[in-house]
């Protein structure tokens, strides 16, 4: 009686494993010096075709860039780049992938599949971008939505909702707010100091990444 | 003289050392020129303004924070002015584990409200801000009696005007403020509701009022609503409204008493950015405050029942060349701005010009913030024309030659009478701004 319950105890994890399957990214394209680190290990120089496992760091030099192939989605690190994957699993029909930048700018295709999910996540100290069939560029504190719908949080889950065309930004605590262009590109005339601009001081920027539940919605 | 020279160096070696690790310490130069033409006879008046500001910030600790901000400003109406702008401490307590930050600030800083209409003005109090992760909340009290007074822009009431002249006070109106803001962001279809209540209590000494010539107190206040977002790519728009209650001095049947106020604001902003077409930008402003027909002066003139002259603490001034305070106005503006070079390089992008037509209106016939003629009907007030050409190469440095007319309606029954009221003015301004 106890021996066909372990069994049937084996036979649902077995199963269980299989529905949640580990899945590997592989480098696509590379340019310049690239270097991988697995977790407690050296660090060794990136070829095409390297597989990236989770907990693996994938840092690029100066004009160095790479392409991550995720299968569902598709990452663009940038030069002067260190980010980690943290997640990337297929289970019941969704793909989880979560990266955590550690510093640089990325620029991510997560491609809308007829049978599959994404809950794709990209963390960094101050934000977490979360999309679902979308294209953004990122580098951890601002966010540029350039191909359907992002949804921005930061560090205490306030969140805004980026259409293609929307930037935002955050520092951790601040409220990501729609940076209109007119930010970029017509307040060209100095308004004083820095201190009367309502800017977060420096101790409100967070040092360690903190983790953040986010929860994806949309289509 | 050795040892003093070496003593010297030290200590400016230890500042240096100690300021870079434990202070952030910059300044600001700015400068405007301006000259004011106006008359049939064409009668121009020079302006000069310099002005240098220091700042320093620092953390005090892992959660608290200190900055102060002080600037010297030269004019030609007064030499020297030292002023005190801002000095705020402040206590962050981040609680990510349970989606809050709440943040405390005491000391001198500006306080808006979200329009910047009705309050945007740097203040002495305290204010609460607590962040959730659907909305922010932020509650302020201040006193705005120990501020300088050339630097405020409060004046409400006839007592505030009179002080203004006066050389022998110099401190800002003495008047208690108390405000509760809540912003509900990403609220529905990517848009932001805000919630404001905004209290302002006049702190005026009875004994300056005894005499009912000097005015009486002006204590007021506000409930606003406003509505903001980007319904499509590179379209914004601001939808607001307020309504002001109040008591204010007003002469009616032969007699000085405290009368109601009734009061409403409300505007709008539609701004678009077709980024590709050389980084242009149109917008449309439109702002009305409501008037009062039975006012024949601004401050405290109401003659019949209650005061519906809207009157808001110290909204961000216009730079313009006609100033009118918001109250028995109708503003509406357009305007169109483009970096003409941005194709020809990095450079070209730091290059911008604008230009600007605004149209006054008054809603009644009654008093505006200008001097007016009385006994004119017409509600049209007048029309202005700016161009601006700004130049920014480094975000430590910037150029803008800022020019404008203002043409009044001085035509016969017109609210302004030619020469002795208001003429057509013009006014050029060339700002230059560092800061290290």
């Amino acid at each position: 009686m106890m021996k066909r319950l372990v069994l049937i105890i084996c036979i649902f994890g077995i199963l269980a494993f299989s529905l949640s399957a580990q899945e590997n990214a592989s480098i696509k394209e590379m340019e310049g010096k690239v270097m991988l680190q697995e977790a407690g290990r050296d660090w060794v120089p990136a070829a095409v075709g390297a597989t990236v496992s989770m907990g693996t760091t994938i840092s690029t030099g100066f004009k160095a860039s790479a392409v991550l192939d995720l299968g569902t989605s598709e990452l663009f690190i940038k030069p002067l780049t260190s980010l980690t994957l943290k997640e990337l699993t297929q289970a019941e029909g969704t793909v989880t992938t979560s990266l955590e930048l550690n510093v640089g700018r990325v620029n991510a295709k997560v491609k809308t599949g007829e049978t599959l999910t994404h809950d794709f996540k990209l963390r960094s100290s101050f934000s977490t971008a979360a999309v679902r069939g979308t294209e953004f560029d990122y580098d951890g504190e601002r966010i540029a939505a350039l191909v359907g719908t992002t949804l921005y949080y930061n560090l205490i889950n306030q969140k805004r909702t980026l259409v293609a065309g929307n930037k935002s930004s955050t520092t951790g605590y601040q409220t990501p707010e729609l940076a209109e262009l007119e930010d970029i590109a017509v307040s060209l005339i100095f308004s004083g100091s820095p201190l009367l601009a309502d800017t977060p001081s420096p101790s409100s920027v967070p040092e360690k990444v903190t983790e953040v539940p986010v929860t994806v919605a949309l289509e | 003289m050795k040892k003093v020279f070496l003593l010297i160096i030290t200590g400016c070696l230890l500042l240096s050392a100690f300021s870079l690790s434990a202070f952030d310490i910059g300044g600001a130069i700015d400068n405007q020129s301006a000259v004011e033409l106006e008359g049939s006879t064409v009668e121009a008046s020079f302006l000069q303004f310099d002005k240098l500001t220091l700042w320093l910030e620092s953390d005090i600790g892992k959660n608290f924070y200190i900055g102060a901000q002080g600037s010297y400003t030269f004019s030609l109406t007064r030499y020297y002015l030292f002023d005190l702008e801002l000095l705020k401490f402040r206590s962050e307590i981040p609680l990510p584990s349970a989606n809050m930050f709440l943040s405390i600030d005491a000391g001198r800083f500006p306080v808006t409200d979200f329009t910047e209409r009705v309050l945007s003005h740097p203040l002495d109090g305290l204010n609460l801000h607590m962040k959730f992760p659907f909305m922010n909340t932020t509650l302020f009290a201040g006193y705005s009696g120990l501020l300088f007074k050339e630097p405020s822009r409060i004046i409400m009431s006839k007592h505030d005007a009179a002080d203004r002249l006066s050389n022998s006070v110099l401190l800002a109106p003495s008047r208690l403020i108390g405000m509760a803001e809540f912003d509900f962001f990403d609220l529905f279809l990517r848009q932001d509701l805000m919630l404001n209540y905004i209290i302002q209590w006049d702190f005026t000494p009875e004994t300056d009022l005894t005499d009912e010539t000097k005015g009486g107190k002006l204590n007021t206040h506000y409930i606003g609503l406003g509505l903001g977002g980007s319904p499509f790519t590179n379209f914004y728009y601001d939808a607001y409204g307020y309504l002001g209650l109040g008591t204010t001095l007003s002469y009616i049947n032969g007699e000085y008493v405290d009368a109601n106020i009734l009061a409403w604001m409300a505007g709008a902003s539609l701004r678009w950015y077709p980024e590709k077409k050389l980084y242009s930008r149109i917008l449309l402003d439109f702002v009305i405050g409501s008037g009062d027909k039975d006012n024949y002066t601004f401050t405290e003139g109401n003659t019949y029942k209650m005061s519906t002259l809207f009157v808001p603490i110290a909204g961000t001034p216009r730079d313009t060349v006609f100033t009118p305070e918001v109250g028995n106005m109708m503003i509406g503006t357009l305007s169109y701005s483009l970096k003409p070079f941005a194709q020809l390089g990095t450079h070209g992008k730091y290059f911008q010009v604008e230009v600007q037509g605004v149209v006054y209106l008054r809603p009644t016939i009654g008093a505006i913030s200008e001097d007016y003629n009385t006994a004119s009907d017409s509600i049209y007030v007048g029309t202005e024309a700016d161009l601006s050409l700004n130049y920014r190469p480094f975000s430590d440095f910037g150029v803008s030659l800022n020019g404008g007319v203002f043409i009044p309606n001085t035509l016969t029954g017109g609210v302004f009478l030619w020469e002795t009221q208001r003429t057509v003015e013009a006014k050029i301004k060339l700002d230059f701004s560092l800061s290290f």
